[in-house]
C-alpha cells in the first residue's frame, strides 16, 4: 500500500503554490520554461518551543500560468494530523491580473478526512485543510498564509524541488537558547549544493536557514527514488540518535504495559510465530493506516483482542503480547515499506523515515498491513529497520523470494489445435495479489476469476479442468494453481509458417513503458523472479524452424537465462528473469532498458514452425542470424 | 440493508438521490435487543448457502409517507456473515446521511452469536455494539475526490467489534426525511437482488389513502415475490414479501448491476414531465444573467455570424474557464439546484449543474433556445416509472420551437472539442422545461466519428532498417482523450507520453523530431508527428535468401483506445453484457518503399473480419518496390451481448497473433 508519510506530505504538497516575475515583455527564465504555475516565494519559518513542539508559519505566493496550473493549484490541500497538529488559515486570497483581490470566504475553506485513509477512518487522524481559491484566472496570484502548530516533535521534511518552478524557497528554523544552550540539537541532511545554508545566533535563538533560488520543478518519472532519497530533500530532526528515536516510539506505544494475569484465547496458543500470525489474521480484522497518519497511540493488546479489529500498530502490539504469552521473545521494528532506501539515511535520526511497525520473532519479520501477506513477508525486505528494543538499525531479512513460475505442457495436434496443462506457482510477496483475487471466494465468483486466468493464456482458450489449488486461502508462502485448457488454434499461420507467440515477461512490462533519457535513477524497491517453462509435444508433421536463442545475461539488477531444446518431437523452452532490489543510476538506464525491451520484443518471443514435407530431414539451429543480442 | 446496494454502490456516485423518512415516535419494531426469538437464523448456514459470504437473513422495512412527501423509514436488518470474506465486507456498516433533507438514527446494533453445538437446539448470545465508541462520521469519499465539499453529506461508519463467521449483525435504523427532494413526491428504487442471497425481505409502504404510488418489479424471479394492498382508516398499505432470492454475481465491466438485478420501483410521480418541470422550476430563477455575463457573451461571440461558432465560443468558455469545484451555497434544494449563474461566473467555479446553468444562461443571452438537461451517466433509467435518479446535469441547445435538443453540451468536459463526449452517450436524459418531456437516450455516434488516423511513410533497407515519418490525427472521442491526457501533464510529460505511446507500438524504435499540436487549440484536430527508425526490423527466418520483417503498422494495439476498451473483455465467456462504453475506429496507412530490389514479396494473410461488433481489415497493395498497407479497425457497439462476446475474444486473439506475422522478401523469384 503506497501510503504517504504524513510529515513529508505536509511539506511537499503544501509547497505547491507560486509566482512569475518580470513583465510579460521579459524573456522567461530558463528554470520557468513551460511552467504551468510558478512559486514566487515560499517562506517556512519553524519556531521551536523548549518542549520541542513547534509553530510553523507558512507564507507563499503562486502565479497561475496555464489551464493545468489552474486545475492543479486553485484548490490547495494541506495535509495534517489532527491528533497532534492544528492548521490555522490566516489569509488566503486571489489577486487577479487586474489587481482585483478576492479573499477565500468561509465556505471556501474546508477541513476533511484525508480520503486516502477513508476505508480505515476509525484509526486515521489524517486530514486535509482545503482552500478553494476564488475566481482564479490565468495570471492570477494565489497568496496563502498558514500557521501550523505541532505538539509531537520536530522532524519535518522539506523539498527544494517542487511540482512547479520556484523563484525563492526559504526554510528557517529557530531554536531557543536557554541558559546559554539551545534546547535541542538539530540533525539535518541535504545534499543539494545549490541551496545556501546559514546558521546564526540571534537574541536568544539559534537560527538555521536554507535558501534556494530559481529552483526548477521536480520531474515526474515512474519508479524514481522517493523524496527521502533525493539530494534536494532536507530532512531535519531534533533527535540525535537512534536510541532517542526508539525511545520516542516506545513512549508513544506504551510498550511497558503488562497483562500478566490475563489469559489468551485458545486460538492464540501455538508453537511457532508463523502459526500464531496466521491465527491472528484469521481472527482479527486489520484497518491499516501508516504510522504517522494515526494518533500514534495504539490500543492496548486486550482492547484489540476484545474488539477483534485494530490498526496495523494495534495488531503488532497484540502479536508481541501473544508471542510473549507463548514464551517466544520478539521485538518491534519500525520499517519503511514505501520503497525508500534507508541505508543512505542511517545517520538521519528521523522518525518519519518509517511507516509501518513489524514484529521480529525467530529472525522473521511480521507485517500487519494486509490480511493476505504470508508470514515473514515484511514488505521491507533487504532494507534497514529500527529495532525499538535494541535501539539501532537492523537489516530486515527475507524469508522467501518473490517468485512467479508458470509451467505449461502443450500438446499440439496435426490440425494445430492445442490441449494444455498449466501450473502456476507463486511464492513470497507474489502470493498476495492472487490470494486477494481468488483466495476468499468460491462458486460463480471463483469461476469468473478462473475465466480471467484462462483468458490471460489466450482470449479464446477454453477451460477443460480446474484442479484444487493449494495455499490460496491461507496466508502461506506458496500458492499452486493448475488447470487444463484447450485452444482451437495454437498458431498464427502465414507464408507457410506457423507462429507461436511466447508470453512476454510480465515482470518487465512496467519497464517497457520507461524512456531511456531519464532525469532520475530507476528505483526497484522489490526484487522478483519469474520463470516460464513450456514443453510442447508436437504433431509429427510439425517442425520448428526458429527458436529463441539460448542465452544468459545480466544488466545491472536484471539477469536472465533462456534455454531451448528440440528433441524427438518435444520442444522445451525455459526463461528465467530475475530483478533485484536496487537503484539503477541514470547513466546505466539506457542499457538496462534496452535489455528489458529486447527480452520483451516480439522477435525474441516467438517460435516458428513449418510442416515437415515427406522425407524431410531437418537440422535446426536455435540461434537466428538476424537477432543481435 | 436492502438499500445497502444502492447505498454503497449507487449513492456514492449519484448527485440526485432518494432521500427518505419521517419520525415515528412509536416503536414499530418492538424487539428489544436480545429478547427476540432468533431461531430463524438456524436456516442460514453454509449448507443452505454454500457459495455465499453473507446472507440477508431477514429485513423488515416500513416506510410511512405523508401527503407532502416527507416520510419515515424504519428498517430492521439481520445480516448473517458466513465466512471471513463476509466478515471483511460487512465488518464496517456504512450509512449515508444528508442532513439537509433527513435525520438518521441507529436505534441499536448488536451481534448475535450462535452458541451450543450443531444439531442441538439453537441458542444465541447477543452482544450490543457501543455505537459511539465504534463509529466515525466522515465526508463521502467520492465527494472530496471530486472536489465537492458539502458539510451536510456524511457517511456514518460503524465498525462491528468481535465479528466472526456465523455471527449475525442485527440493527434497527430510523431515517426521517423532513424535506422531500421534489415537494409532495415520494419514490424509490430497491435492488432486491444483491451480491448476496436474500432469505427474506418484507417491505411495507404506508401512504395516505388518496395518494397514488406507481410500482413495478423488474427482472422478476418467479416464485420469490408476493404483493398485497390494503387500507386502514385513512391509510393505504402496500406490502411486498421477497423470499429466497439468489445472489447476483457481477462480472467485470458489465452493464449496470442494478439493471441486471430484480428490482422494485415505486413513485408517486406520474410522468417524466413532472420531473422536467420540477428541475426547470428549480433552475430558472438562477438563470438570470447580470451585466458581467452579458458583457462576456458579447465579447465571446463578437462579430461571429455563424451559430456554431457562437455556440463553440460559449461552450469552450464555460468548459474551460469555470473550474470544477463544488461548495453548497443553496438552501432550497441544496445539492440539486444550481448556483445563481452570476455567482458561478464571478467565482469561476461550479459543479456540473452550475456550469450547465451558466452555459444555458449564456446561450440564451446569445439568442439561442437552451435548457438544462438531467442525465444518468452509467445506468440507463427504467422508463416505466418516473424516478429522478439522475446523477449529472448538462445543457442543450433546442430547436426553435423548443421541442427537441439540437445539440447536447457537457461543459464539465473541460478540454474537449466535442460538445458531448462519448461517455455521456447512450445515457438516459431529460430536458428541463415546462412543456412536454420524455425520457430519452443521448445518441451514439458511428465509430468513424471517433477516428484515430495514422499515416506512415517509410523505407526499408538492409543497411538502415526501417526509417520514416509518422503523422497521427485524432477526431471525436479519440481527440477528447488525447487532449484530456495531454492537458493533465506538463510540457515535458506530454512529450514523454506521446513517445511512450509510440514506442509501445514497437520496441526498439527510435523517435526524433516529435511535434504536436497545442491541445488547447480546438480549431484543429489534435495531431502529432515524428520521424522514426528501427535498426533491426527483421524477425527470425530460416537462413537463406529470404528475409522477414514486421512493418510498423503491424502492432497489436494500433490506436489509443484499443488496449483500454478491448481490455475490458477480460473473461473467456460471459453471462452479462459487456459494457465497452465507446465506439471508435483506427486507421493506419503505411506507404513503404523498398530501397533494395526484391524479386519476390510474400504478404501475410491477416485474419480480417467484419461483423456486428467490430471490423478488422488489413489490405496490401503491392507496386514496384512499394507496398501500401491499409489497416482499419472499428468497434461498433457500446454494449456487447453474451452471445456476441466470442467475436470480441476472437478479435483479441487475432490481434495478439496477427502482430507476429511478417512480410517476407526474397532476392530470388
Amino acid at each position: 500500500m503506497l501510503k504517504k508519510k504524513y510529515n513529508i506530505l505536509v511539506n511537499i504538497i503544501a509547497i505547491l503554490v507560486l509566482t512569475c516575475i518580470g513583465s510579460q515583455a521579459e524573456p522567461e527564465p530558463v528554470f520557468q520554461a513551460h511552467a504551468d504555475a510558478v512559486n514566487n516565494y515560499i517562506i517556512k519559518e519553524y519556531i521551536l518551543a523548549p518542549d520541542k513542539s513547534y509553530t510553523l508559519k507558512l507564507s507563499m505566493q503562486t502565479i497561475i500560468k496555464t489551464y493545468k496550473g489552474k486545475k492543479d493549484r486553485a484548490d490547495f490541500r494541506y495535509p495534517y494530523n489532527s491528533a497532534f497538529e492544528q492548521v490555522i488559515v490566516n489569509s488566503a486570497r486571489t489577486v487577479q491580473p487586474s489587481g482585483k483581490i478576492l479573499k477565500a470566504g468561509k465556505r471556501e475553506i474546508q477541513d476533511i478526512l484525508d480520503p486516502s485513509t477513508s476505508d480505515n477512518s476509525f484509526y486515521s487522524r489524517a486530514r486535509l485543510r482545503v482552500i478553494n481559491f476564488p475566481a482564479v484566472k490565468l495570471g492570477s496570484k494565489l497568496e496563502l498564509e498558514l500557521t501550523i502548530k505541532n505538539r509531537l516533535g520536530f522532524w519535518p521534511v522539506e523539498s527544494f524541488r517542487l511540482n512547479d518552478p520556484t523563484v525563492k524557497k526559504q526554510v528557517i528554523v529557530k531554536i531557543p537558547v536557554i541558559h546559554g544552550k539551545p534546547v535541542t540539537n538539530l540533525t539535518t541532511k541535504l545534499d543539494d549544493p545549490g541551496i545556501r545554508f546559514r546558521k546564526t545566533m540571534k537574541k536568544g535563538w539559534v537560527v538555521y536557514s536554507w535558501t534556494g533560488k530559481n529552483l526548477a520543478a521536480a520531474h515526474t518519472e515512474p519508479m524514481a527514488p522517493g523524496l527521502l532519497n533525493q539530494n534536494y530533500c532536507l530532512i531535519m530532526s531534533c533527535l540525535d540518535s537512534w536510541s532517542e528515536t526508539s525511545r520516542f516510539f516506545r513512549g508513544k506505544f506504551h510498550l511497558n504495559k503488562r497483562f500478566e494475569k490475563t489469559s489468551i484465547p485458545e486460538w492464540a496458543t501455538g508453537k511457532t510465530p508463523d502459526h500464531l500470525y496466521r491465527a491472528m489474521l484469521k481472527h482479527l480484522t486489520i484497518y491499516p493506516v501508516p504510522v504517522f497518519e494515526t494518533s500514534l497511540c495504539p490500543q492496548d493488546a486486550l482492547a484489540t483482542l476484545k474488539k477483534g479489529y485494530g490498526s496495523s500498530i494495534d495488531l503488532a502490539v497484540l502479536f508481541r503480547w501473544i508471542l510473549q504469552k507463548n514464551g517466544i521473545t520478539s521485538e518491534l521494528v519500525l520499517a519503511n515499506t514505501e520503497g525508500d532506501f534507508i541505508k543512505p539515511l542511517k545517520k538521519t535520526f528521523s522518525p518519519v523515515l518509517f511507516d509501518q511497525v513489524l514484529v521480529r520473532a525467530k529472525n522473521r519479520f511480521y507485517n500487519f498491513s494486509d490480511r493476505d501477506l504470508p508470514p515473514g513477508t515484511s514488505l521491507a525486505e533487504e532494507s534497514l529497520g529500527l529495532d525499538l528494543d535494541k535501539e539501532k538499525l537492523v537489516p530486515i531479512t527475507s524469508c522467501a523470494t518473490d517468485t512467479r513460475k508458470t509451467d505449461m505442457i502443450l500438446n499440439i495436434s496435426e490440425q494445430s489445435s492445442l490441449s494444455g496443462h498449466c501450473t502456476k506457482i507463486f511464492t513470497g510477496m507474489a502470493t498476495v495479489g492472487i490470494r486477494g483475487k481468488m483466495g476468499h471466494i468460491h462458486g460463480k465468483e471463483l469461476d469468473i476469476e478462473i475465466s480471467a486466468l484462462v483468458h490471460s493464456i489466450d482470449p479464446v482458450a477454453k477451460l477443460t479442468q480446474w484442479f484444487r489449488p493449494s495455499g490460496l486461502s491461507e496466508p502461506v508462502q506458496k500458492i499452486r494453481l493448475a488447470f487444463d485448457f484447450s485452444l482451437d488454434t495454437a498458431f498464427a499461420r502465414s507464408s507457410g509458417r506457423y507462429f507461436f507467440p511466447v508470453p512476454s515477461p510480465g515482470i518487465l512490462s512496467p519497464l517497457n513503458r520507461f524512456l531511456p533519457d531519464r532525469h532520475y535513477p530507476i528505483a526497484l524497491s522489490r526484487g522478483e523472479t519469474t520463470i516460464l517453462s513450456i514443453t510442447m509435444n508436437l504433431a509429427e508433421n510439425l517442425n520448428p524452424v526458429f527458436l529463441p536463442a539460448d542465452t544468459t545475461g545480466k544488466s545491472g539488477p536484471l539477469s536472465w537465462e533462456i534455454k531451448t531444446e528440440f528433441k524427438k518431437g518435444k520442444l522445451y523452452y525455459c526463461r528465467k528473469i530475475d530483478l533485484k532490489r536496487s537503484i539503477i543510476p541514470v547513466n546505466l538506464v539506457p542499457e538496462f532498458l534496452a535489455k528489458a525491451a529486447w527480452l520483451s520484443s516480439r522477435q525474441n518471443n516467438v517460435i516458428i514452425f513449418r510442416h515437415r514435407p515427406e522425407n524431410f530431414r531437418m537440422t535446426l539451429t536455435t540461434r537466428s542470424p538476424h537477432i543481435h543480442h | 440493508m436492502i438499500k445497502s446496494l444502492t447505498g454503497r454502490k449507487y449513492l456514492n456516485s449519484l448527485a440526485i438521490i432518494l432521500s427518505a423518512a419521517l419520525i415515528v415516535s412509536g416503536t414499530w419494531c418492538t424487539a428489544a435487543a436480545g429478547t427476540e426469538d432468533y431461531s430463524f437464523l438456524s436456516q442460514i448456514n453454509r449448507t443452505a448457502y454454500p457459495d455465499d459470504h453473507l446472507v440477508l437473513a431477514k429485513e423488515t422495512e416500513r416506510i410511512t409517507c405523508a401527503e407532502d412527501g416527507t416520510h419515515i423509514d424504519e428498517d430492521e436488518v439481520f445480516l448473517t456473515v458466513l465466512d471471513p470474506e463476509g466478515k471483511s465486507r460487512e465488518g464496517v456498516q456504512s450509512f449515508y446521511l444528508d442532513k439537509k433533507y433527513s435525520d438518521f438514527k441507529i436505534k441499536y446494533i448488536e451481534v448475535i452469536k450462535p452458541c451450543g453445538k450443531p444439531g442441538s437446539v439453537f441458542k444465541y448470545r447477543v452482544i450490543p455494539v457501543d455505537i459511539e465508541k465504534n463509529s466515525k462520521e466522515q465526508a463521502p469519499d467520492s465527494s472530496s475526490e471530486m472536489n465537492i465539499y458539502d458539510p451536510s453529506q456524511k457517511v456514518l461508519k460503524v465498525f462491528i467489534p468481535d465479528l466472526e463467521p456465523g455471527d449475525t449483525i442485527h440493527y434497527l435504523s430510523v431515517r426521517r426525511t423532513f424535506k422531500p427532494v421534489i415537494p409532495g413526491q415520494f419514490y424509490g428504487l430497491i435492488p432486491v437482488q444483491q451480491d448476496f442471497s436474500v432469505h427474506a425481505y418484507h417491505l411495507e409502504v404506508i401512504i395516505p389513502k388518496d395518494k397514488t404510488i406507481n410500482h413495478l418489479i423488474k427482472n422478476k424471479i418467479p416464485g420469490t415475490t408476493s404483493f398485497s394492498a390494503s387500507t386502514r382508516g385513512n391509510l393505504k398499505i402496500l406490502s411486498w414479501d421477497f423470499k429466497n432470492i439468489p445472489k447476483l454475481v457481477p462480472e467485470p465491466a458489465m452493464t449496470s448491476v442494478v439493471n441486471a438485478a430484480m428490482r422494485l420501483l415505486f413513485s408517486s410521480l406520474d410522468s417524466w414531465e413532472q420531473i422536467s418541470k420540477w428541475y426547470s422550476d428549480l433552475s430558472e430563477p438562477k438563470l438570470e444573467p447580470g451585466t458581467a455575463i452579458k458583457k462576456k457573451v458579447a465579447q465571446l461571440i463578437g462579430s461571429k455570424s455563424n451559430d456554431m461558432d457562437k455556440i463553440r465560443a460559449l461552450f469552450y468558455f464555460t468548459a474551460q474557464k469555470i473550474r470544477y469545484m463544488g461548495i453548497v451555497a443553496e438552501s432550497n434544494r441544496p445539492g440539486f439546484e444550481p448556483h445563481d449563474v452570476n455567482l458561478t461566473f464571478s467565482r469561476r467555479y461550479g459543479v456540473c449543474r452550475d456550469k450547465a446553468a451558466l452555459l444555458v444562461a449564456m446561450l440564451r443571452t446569445a439568442g439561442f433556445r437552451a435548457a438544462p438537461v438531467l442525465l444518468s451517466a452509467g445506468r440507463k433509467l427504467d422508463t416505466e416509472i418516473a424516478i429522478p435518479y439522475f446523477n449529472h446535469a448538462i445543457a442543450a441547445v433546442l430547436t426553435d420551437d423548443g421541442s427537441i435538443p439540437r445539440f447536447f453540451l457537457d461543459p464539465t468536459s473541460e478540454t474537449s472539442r466535442q460538445f458531448l463526449p462519448d461517455y455521456d452517450r447512450n445515457c438516459s436524459f431529460l430536458v428541463a422545461g415546462s412543456g412536454p418531456a420524455t425520457l430519452g437516450l443521448t445518441p451514439v455516434l458511428p465509430p468513424e466519428k471517433n477516428l484515430f488516423l495514422v499515416r506512415v511513410k517509410d523505407r526499408l533497407s538492409s543497411e538502415q532498417g526501417l526509417t520514416g515519418q509518422i503523422h497521427a490525427v485524432s477526431s471525436g472521442f479519440a481527440d477528447t482523450m488525447f487532449r484530456s491526457i495531454m492537458l493533465s501533464q506538463t510540457r515535458e510529460e506530454q512529450k514523454r507520453f506521446l513517445s511512450r505511446f509510440l514506442l509501445r507500438k514497437r520496441k526498439g524504435m527510435t523517435l526524433k523530431n516529435l511535434v504536436w499540436s497545442d491541445p488547447l487549440a480546438r480549431n484543429i484536430p489534435f495531431n502529432f508527428s515524428c520521424t522514426f527508425s528501427i535498426k533491426n526490423p527483421w524477425i527470425a527466418w530460416s537462413p537463406g535468401k529470404e528475409k522477414a520483417f514486421l512493418p510498423l503498422s503491424s502492432t497489436r494495439w494500433p490506436g489509443l483506445l484499443e488496449r483500454w476498451i478491448l481490455g475490458r473483455a477480460s473473461l473467456t465467456e460471459r453471462r452479462y453484457p459487456l459494457k465497452t462504453g465507446y465506439v471508435f475506429a483506427t486507421k493506419w496507412i503505411e506507404n513503404l518503399q523498398f530501397e533494395d530490389p526484391w524479386a519476390k514479396i510474400r504478404l501475410p494473410s491477416m485474419p480480417n473480419a467484419d461483423n456486428q461488433v467490430f471490423t478488422a481489415e488489413t489490405s496490401f497493395e503491392l507496386m514496384k518496390n512499394h507496398l501500401k498497407i491499409s489497416r482499419y479497425s472499428a468497434l461498433k457497439k457500446t454494449e456487447v451481448l453474451p452471445d456476441e462476446y466470442r467475436l470480441l475474444t476472437r478479435l483479441q486473439h487475432d490481434l495478439k497473433y496477427g502482430a507476429f506475422l511478417p512480410v517476407i522478401i526474397s532476392k530470388e523469384k
